[in-house]
C-alpha cells in the first residue's frame, strides 16, 4: 500500500508542480510589465517588439506629449463648465453660447490634431511593420469613425 | 423416505414444548453478534479496495500512465490559465495606454 500511496502522491505533486511552473512562466512577462514604473509603456514595448533604443525614443515622445495633452484636457473641461453654466442661465442659443461652442470644437480639433501627430511620431519610432500595426490599432481606439486600412482594423485587432 | 411424510414424527414435534429458559441477556447478545458481522463485512470491502489499488499500482505500466496523465493535465491547465490571465493583463494595459494618450475621450 505504501508504494501505491507514493505513486498517487507523486502524480498529484507532479501535476501541481507542472501547473505552477507553466503558469508562472506564461505570466512572467505580464508580471514584469505590471511591476515597471509605466506598465502601459512596458506593454507597448513588448506588444510592438521594440528594442531598448526605440523604447527610449518612445518614452521621450510620451513624456513630452502628456503635459500638453493634460493642459488641453483641462481647457476643454473648463470651457465645457462655462458653456453648461451659460446654457443653464439663459436657456437659449445665444451668440455668446455659439461662440463658446465654436471655441470648444476648435479646442477638440486641436487636441485631435496633436494626438494624431503624436501617434504618427510614435509609429515612426517603431520598426516599420510594427509602426503601421500600432497606427492602425491606436487610430481604431481613438478615432473609431476613421476610414481606410486602419478603419478595417477597427474591429479585427486582437491583442495577444 | 422423506421425514415430512412420517406422521408419527410430525405429531411428536407438534407436541414438543421447550421448557428451558433463555440464557441471560440473550437479545443483547444477538444484536451484538449482528453488529460484529456487519462491521466485519465493511472492513472486508475496504480491504478489497486496498488490495485492488495495490494491484493496480503494482503494474508499472499503469503507474507510469497515471503519473504521465496527471502531469499532462497539470501542464495544460497551467498553460491555459496563464494564457487567459496574460491576455486579460494585456487588454487592461492596452486600455490604460489609450486612456493615457487620449483622455479627452471621457470628457466629451
Amino acid at each position: 500500500m505504501k508504494r501505491a500511496l507514493l505513486i498517487l502522491t507523486l502524480g498529484l505533486g507532479l501535476a501541481a508542480g507542472g501547473y505552477a511552473a507553466v503558469y508562472f512562466a506564461a505570466t512572467a512577462p505580464a508580471r514584469a510589465e505590471m511591476c515597471s514604473s509605466a506598465p502601459e509603456l512596458a506593454w507597448l514595448k513588448q506588444e510592438f517588439s521594440m528594442d531598448d533604443a526605440q523604447f527610449a525614443a518612445i518614452c521621450k515622445l510620451h513624456e513630452a506629449y502628456l503635459p500638453q495633452c493634460r493642459e488641453r484636457c483641462r481647457l476643454i473641461q473648463s470651457k465645457n463648465a462655462v458653456l453648461s453654466a451659460k446654457i443653464a442661465k439663459t436657456g437659449a442659443v445665444t451668440p455668446d453660447i455659439e461662440m463658446e461652442m465654436n471655441e470648444i470644437a476648435q479646442l477638440r480639433a486641436d487636441c485631435q490634431k496633436e494626438m494624431l501627430r503624436h501617434f504618427v511620431a510614435v509609429s515612426r519610432a517603431m520598426p516599420p511593420q510594427q509602426g503601421q500595426r500600432y497606427l492602425d490599432w491606436v487610430l481604431a481606439q481613438t478615432f473609431p469613425c476613421h476610414t481606410g486600412a486602419a478603419g478595417a482594423a477597427c474591429h479585427s485587432m486582437d491583442m495577444q | 423416505m422423506n421425514p415430512g411424510d412420517d406422521k408419527s414424527l410430525q405429531e411428536a414435534l407438534a407436541k414438543w414444548k421447550v421448557a428451558a429458559p433463555l440464557p441471560p441477556r440473550f437479545q443483547d447478545n444477538v444484536w451484538r453478534r449482528i453488529e460484529r458481522a456487519e462491521a466485519a463485512r465493511a472492513e472486508s470491502f475496504g480491504q478489497l479496495c486496498q488490495a485492488w489499488v495495490e494491484r493496480l499500482f503494482g503494474r508499472p505500466a499503469f503507474a507510469l500512465s497515471y503519473v504521465a496523465v496527471l502531469l499532462f493535465f497539470g501542464l495544460t491547465a497551467g498553460y491555459w490559465h496563464g494564457r487567459v490571465d496574460r491576455r486579460q493583463v494585456n487588454t487592461q494595459l492596452a486600455e490604460r495606454y489609450v486612456q493615457t494618450v487620449a483622455p479627452y475621450r471621457d470628457i466629451q
